[in-house]
């Protein structure tokens, strides 16, 4: 019984002493330094705006814009902030080609839809129309673009001086209708009148283009 | 006094009469790329007649078709206009005003007809007349091919010589006036016939 209470009292003094050895390990106090903190806070963004991708460029811009104001001199900083600035440089290169080919595809649009190149693509498909119905509907559809079936049409042959010399007049049915009978190339447009509602009211081809 | 009018009034006329040819035959001579351009302009009518021709006698052209482009072809033509026809078997040359010439050719008994013109040339260039008209002859050879539902064919070849008249004329268009050559085709004759 005696030596049971001893082991008792060991074992309690033993633990008592683990505990005292174990509080004279832990620091007295955490000390915290606000630079290392700012710099692992600029680190973070900084590889964020190097992941992201749904940011734009200019919310991209001012985020480094107010990381670089910090004026950090980390290294590692420093290299994020150039990788950064990097990668806006291409994004905005990547955005100028991409308006630049908008810009183009557009102006494309606008051309292929200008009545100049509209009829151009009509005298060519009637001229090379696989069939007299196939000519017909083009014809037809040609038509609209004009004020009547009787629209003058002159063609130049040639110039007297500045007065240009024209083959007898037609009327942009006739001429459709030649263009569909002889199968063969229109003559250039030249200049194109245009009424208040946008329809052709006159059409001056020339033979010499 | 009245003859003194008269005598008057008879001189203004002549005057104006002969200063009017003077003006006429004075008139500068056309500068060689106009002259060049309106003789290119008549060979391309006299193209656009061949293949008129071949679409009216093509049996394949729908009738409507076919009385379209004769209204077309008939514009090419001076009124009056004729065209001779000739066959191997006659030495008889036929003439008939275009307007006929056209519908007996759409009505022609073969089952095919194939009508080619070639070469197309001038024998007498665009020459100016006294009346201001340059009048020229272009001559082309026409080769003929029918074949019959029996499966008999007929061809020829014939050489046709266009007279062409070109004329100066003036339109008003969109409120402005407008100077045009006029291209005419005239008699069509059949100089040659050959198999």
């Amino acid at each position: 019984m005696k030596n049971s209470g001893k082991f008792i009292l060991f074992a309690f003094l033993a633990i008592a002493n683990l505990g005292i050895i174990s509080c004279k390990k832990q620091p007295a106090a955490t000390v915290v330094d606000p630079q290392a903190e700012i710099i692992a806070k600029a680190k973070a963004d900084l590889r964020a705006l190097l992941n992201n991708t749904d940011k734009s460029i200019e919310q991209k811009e001012r985020e480094l814009a107010a990381i670089k104001a910090l004026n950090l001199t980390d290294p590692e900083v420093l290299s994020l902030i150039a990788q950064v600035e990097e990668k806006i440089a291409a994004q905005k290169a990547e955005a100028l080609r991409l308006e630049e080919e908008r810009k183009r595809r557009e102006a494309e649009l606008a051309r292929a839809n200008a009545p100049e190149n509209l009829l151009k693509n009509f005298f060519g498909q009637i001229s090379n129309a696989p069939s007299q119905a196939a000519a017909d509907a083009n014809i037809n559809q040609a038509l609209n673009m004009f004020t009547s079936p009787d629209t003058p049409v002159l063609t130049i042959i040639s110039m007297a001086g500045d007065q240009p010399d024209y083959d007898r007049p037609t009327t942009i049915q006739k001429y459709l209708e030649y263009l569909k009978d002889q199968k063969k190339p229109a003559d250039a447009i030249e200049n194109i009148v245009f009424d208040d509602n946008g329809k052709i009211k006159e059409l001056e081809l020339t033979k010499l283009k | 006094m009245v003859n003194i009018k008269n005598i008057i009034l008879a001189a203004f006329i002549t005057f104006f009469a002969v200063s009017g040819l003077i003006a006429q035959s004075t008139e500068p001579e056309l500068a060689p790329d106009r002259k060049a351009a309106i003789d290119s302009l008549a060979l391309e009518k006299v193209r656009d007649l061949s293949k008129y021709i071949s679409i009216i006698g093509d049996k394949e052209t729908p009738f409507s078709e076919a009385n379209r482009v004769i209204e077309r072809a008939m514009e090419l033509f001076s009124d009056g206009s004729q065209m001779g026809v000739s066959s191997l078997s006659s030495n008889e040359i036929k003439y008939y005003g275009i307007r006929t010439y056209f519908r007996r050719l759409m009505a022609l008994n073969y089952d095919k007809v194939k009508i080619d013109w070639f070469n197309i040339q001038y024998i007498s260039d665009l020459e100016k007349q006294p009346d201001g008209r340059y009048v020229g002859v272009i001559t082309i050879y026409q080769r003929f091919q029918g074949i019959t539902e029996d499966g008999m064919k007929y061809q020829d070849t014939t050489k046709k010589d266009i007279t062409v008249y070109v004329e100066r004329k003036q339109t008003q268009i969109g409120g402005r006036l407008i100077g045009f050559w006029d291209v005419l085709l005239g008699d069509i004759r059949v100089s040659e016939t050959t198999q």
